[in-house]
């Protein structure tokens, strides 16, 4: 038997670990924005997500909400049960996803590395050669809090887990540093179910061997625990309960492709009509492409004729753009292409792929082409 | 026709001929290969119509005559049929050859020998020897870097210059350039740039050459030949246009700053092991070199990979440098130079970095580094 008990060596002993590892979280993301757009909404138990009228559930909801034990994934008619003078609103999902590019860009930098999870949560891999981390990460929560008018919770550490742990550790509006000596201080009391990556199905089951806490997984028998969880599940509890897991914050923001998709009500006839649509789509494509400050080389026609037959065509510029211009003549040109074979258009997307990623480094050249 | 034949020489000089063989022609008898024998020889040839490659061996021939034979059949053939005496006879009116050994008998259905497009002469006044090995040197370690595409069609060949006893060859795709140059004690001039696609063919021929063997360089309008003693020719057409003056336009105003001495075997594994975990941006393999005291650190790092970190010992003077490179543009030069001990100097992070080998007097090699983008 092999105890599992967090030792100072286990979590860098003497060794200065680097706590550059950043958790944001938003407070009540959805309902926050609401209230924050509405003052009428304020110090209100407001509800965001599907209609108490219908079969809909809770998205997200304030804390005055919470008070009266509403909590999100509830089912809304519920949540009027609890608390019949609570405001009830669908979510409004594009304004929150404008919100969390605000605040993508105010986390980001060429020495960060940012990976959003969901709308309302991001890490952020502070780069090593940060002298003060926790000062950086305080300047990035206030300035968050600032731009968007809307509370964040932080959580600081050296591995994304525990800066989850540590963002949750003081919400709302908390700043948690789980360092070293913190960690082997609070750690071994977590409760398995507060761990990050341990589901509440996986936490009742331990619990129901007596297994509750992060001290309690260490001292039980590995083979019992691996016959619960299986191999590679036990290990990656051993490392979250000893602090060791590590994992990449990695940079998820990079799209691959971006496409449009047009279904219509009735088989489109007229390649005007054909025409405007293509444009329409191409023209939305480059301005988000513009957004992202990206470029594409590809062009993709997608064109599903009525009897359900998918046609497609794609070219490949000589060079990356972003010209709306440049794009949708591109994309008409395919279309031209296809004028002989298909009549009526029962559904047309547009795809732009290929990105060159403005950022990445560019091979130099003492040639011009 | 009607000839015999060793399978040796033949299935060998097949071999040779049948690279100029065009692959993607419309044309079909640009796929076969041209016999002619007469006087105790027969003469093979093949041609793409940009580069062609002859070949004679003796054979014995009992009627003279030519034939044109579907390629790739003739040479698989060649080298399946066991050692010993081949027997090919083409009857005039037919567009047939009988090959035939031991017991087999094969027909093999040909095209007539007129419509096999004549192959350029050379202008025998122009021609001058050298020893193979030397052009074989010269080409094969500047062709890689000459570009295979490009809208500036010149830089898709390697421009070959002898004047003044000294010989130079130059191969660049605009990214990096790799020239080659020694002293030749031969007066003879000479200005030609060689498409790259022809030039493997080429260097093929030229490693099939004796030790100590001279070539034959001869030219005509608008094509340069290759012969060697053993009765092989090889020519391709000359790219035209003006070759750019390519190491003028990489200099850098300020000369180089850093010089980097390292052992050339550990500058390439390093730099290849790093390159394992470098593929975010379409394939292109970056590394980062980071030179200062006595070292040089090689870093790379990729989101689904991870991170290399490595170092090597080398002498460094001059400015603390950090300049990023796609492995393969330091790599492929590198591998080039004929010396343990390498050379790398450079201006600055944006500017072409010049490596030579303390051991080599013939090569050097230009690469340019990547550009940072904020």
């Amino acid at each position: 038997m092999r105890t599992l008990i967090p030792r100072a060596s286990d979590v860098g002993g003497d060794r200065e670990i680097l706590t550059d590892i950043m958790h944001v979280d938003m407070d009540a993301f959805y309902a926050s924005v609401e209230q924050r757009d509405a003052p009428s909404l304020r110090r209100k138990p407001v509800v965001v997500g599907g209609s108490p009228e219908s079969r809909g559930v809770v998205a997200a909801c304030s804390y005055e909400a919470r008070r009266f034990g509403i909590h999100s994934a509830m089912p809304s008619y519920r949540a009027r049960q609890l608390c019949p003078e609570a405001v009830f609103l669908p979510a409004d999902f594009s304004r929150y996803r404008t919100v969390s590019r605000e605040i993508r860009n105010i986390l980001h930098a060429p020495d960060r590395r940012v990976q959003p999870v969901g709308l309302d949560e991001a890490y952020v891999q502070i780069p090593a050669d940060c002298s003060d981390p926790v000062s950086l990460a305080r300047t990035l929560k206030e300035t968050v809090s600032e731009r968007t008018r809307l509370s964040c919770s932080m959580g600081l550490s050296f591995s994304k887990p525990l800066a989850k742990m540590a963002s949750e550790w003081d919400k709302p509006g908390g700043f948690t540093v789980f360092d070293a000596s913190k960690v082997r201080r609070v750690l071994p009391d977590m409760k398995l179910r507060d761990l990050p990556g341990v589901g509440p199905q996986t936490a009742r089951e331990l619990a129901r061997h007596g297994v509750d806490t992060c001290r309690d997984f260490c001292r039980a028998p590995r083979e019992q625990m691996i016959g619960i969880l299986g191999k590679s599940r036990a290990w990656d509890v051993n490392l979250l309960c000893r602090g060791l897991y590590r994992d990449r914050v990695e940079d998820r923001g990079r799209p691959k492709s971006m496409s449009q998709e047009r279904t219509f009500h009735e088989d489109v006839q007229d390649p005007r009509d054909l025409k405007d649509h293509v444009s329409l789509m191409t023209g939305e494509l480059a301005e988000r492409l513009g957004q992202h400050d990206l470029a594409a080389m590809t062009v993709t026609l997608k064109v599903r004729v009525s009897s359900f037959r998918d046609v497609t065509r794609s070219s490949t510029l000589p060079s990356a753009t972003a010209d709306e211009e440049v794009l949708t003549s591109e994309a008409l040109a395919l279309l031209a292409g296809l004028f002989g074979e298909v009549r009526g258009v029962r559904l047309m997307g547009v795809t732009l792929s290929n990105f060159v990623y403005p950022d990445l480094p560019e091979q130099l050249s003492f040639i011009h082409r | 026709m009607k000839i015999s034949i060793d399978q040796k020489p033949l299935a060998s000089a097949l071999q040779i001929v049948h690279r100029a063989i065009s692959s993607g022609s419309s044309h079909p008898i640009l796929s076969g290969i041209l016999l002619t024998a007469q006087e105790g020889i027969l003469h093979l040839s093949a041609t793409d119509l940009e580069t062609s490659i002859e070949c004679i061996i003796s054979a014995r021939v009992e009627v003279p005559g030519s034939i044109v034979l579907p390629g790739r059949e003739l040479v698989e053939m060649a080298n399946r049929i066991p050692s010993g005496s081949i027997e090919i006879a083409a009857p005039e009116d037919r567009h047939q050859a009988i090959v035939t050994w031991r017991v087999s008998e094969y027909v093999l259905n040909g095209y007539p020998p007129d419509q096999f497009p004549s192959l350029p002469t050379a202008d025998e006044a122009t021609s001058f020897s050298i020893p193979a090995r030397v052009i074989n040197d010269a080409l094969r370690r500047t062709a890689f870097a000459a570009a295979s595409v490009d809208a500036m069609p010149i830089i898709c060949g390697v421009r070959l210059k002898f004047e003044e006893e000294n010989l130079k060859a130059t191969g660049t795709d605009g990214f990096r350039i790799a020239v080659w140059e020694r002293g030749v004690p031969c007066n003879e001039e000479l200005d030609v740039v060689l498409p790259k696609e022809g030039i493997s063919d080429l260097l093929r021929i030229l490693t099939t050459a004796e030790a100590g063997e001279d070539v034959s360089i001869s030219l005509s309008e608008n094509h340069v030949f290759f012969d060697l003693d053993s009765g092989t020719r090889f020519s391709t057409i000359v790219l035209e246009g003006k070759y750019p003056d390519v190491i003028s336009m990489v200099s850098s105003p300020g000369g180089y700053t850093t010089e980097l001495i390292v052992s050339k075997a550990e500058f390439v594994s390093a730099c290849e092991r790093a390159a394992l975990l470098s593929n975010d941006n379409k394939g292109v393999r970056a590394v980062r070199l980071h030179v200062m005291d006595d070292r040089v650190v090689f870093k790379a790092s990729s989101s689904e990979l991870g991170e290399a970190y490595d170092e090597i010992e080398g002498e460094v003077t001059g400015e603390p440098l950090d300049i990023l490179f796609q492995s393969r543009y330091l790599l492929e030069g590198i591998k080039n130079i004929d010396s343990d001990e390498i050379s790398i100097s450079f201006s600055d992070s944006e500017g072409a970095a010049l490596m030579v080998g303390l051991n080599d007097e013939d090569y050097s090699y230009i690469a340019l580094p990547m550009k940072q983008k904020s």
